[in-house]
């Protein structure tokens, strides 16, 4: 919690055009293997985090009614998934507080964006290895080109608030 | 045009490829600052 207080000290100083919210933790337990501190940890960084670095970030765009925000949600964000209960319910969380952003701040000129993909072919992915065709996940390049076109080639009337990515092909 | 991102993520998956895409834009902005003609086309950008 200190390293989070003296960064957000740090980033107050400066205006930002887009905050880009990337990290996430992913884990298969069972809820009866969940512990205290395995629960607090998931919690903490795919979704505690995102709020707190989103408070001094967005009291500078609003003072320049202007800015965007980009967070990564899951098909867990909308869904239950049996031995993710932990994972789940922070997506679930980061979903309600982007859909609360988002309309607290719409009118402001705030662009609030959650993202949310099927599994993506990279490491967080790989718990997920078993049984599965790896090579059918999302592309990581085709999300970061997607992140890439909300925040340079921004439409003037419309802005899209939840993207849901599906995988195209699951064998 | 040249824009102010604060990008919170690791070393790795749609980070590491978002940091290579931006920091391709920021040289192309410092390039056409400076009147050099880039030379990219819009495929370059994304790969």
């Amino acid at each position: 919690m200190e390293d989070i207080k003296k960064f957000n000290k740090e980033i107050s100083k400066y205006f930002f055009d887009s905050l880009i919210f990337l990290p996430g933790i992913f884990s298969i337990k069972s809820i009866n293997e969940e512990n205290e501190m395995s629960i607090f940890n998931d919690l903490m960084v795919n979704l505690t985090a995102p709020m707190l670095i989103t408070v001094p970030v967005i009291k500078n765009m609003l003072l320049k009614n202007n800015g965007t925000l980009i967070y990564i949600g899951s098909s867990s964000s909308y869904a239950g998934f049996k031995n993710t209960s932990v994972y789940c319910s922070s997506k679930h969380g980061l979903l309600g507080f982007c859909r609360a952003l988002a309309d607290e701040t719409r009118e402001k000129n705030i662009r609030t964006t959650l993202i949310s993909p099927g599994s993506i072919n990279t490491k967080m992915a790989s718990p997920l290895i078993q049984g599965n065709n790896f090579e059918s996940f999302i592309d990581p390049n085709e999300v970061s080109d997607l992140i890439f076109e909300l925040i340079y080639n921004q439409s003037k009337s419309m802005w899209q608030e939840e993207i849901i990515l599906k995988r195209r092909s699951y064998s | 045009m040249k824009k102010n991102i604060l990008l919170i993520g690791s070393d790795s998956g749609i980070a590491k490829n978002l940091i290579e895409i931006l920091l391709i834009m920021e040289t192309i902005y410092s390039q056409l600052q400076e009147g050099i003609s880039a030379n990219l086309n819009h495929s370059n950008i994304f790969r």
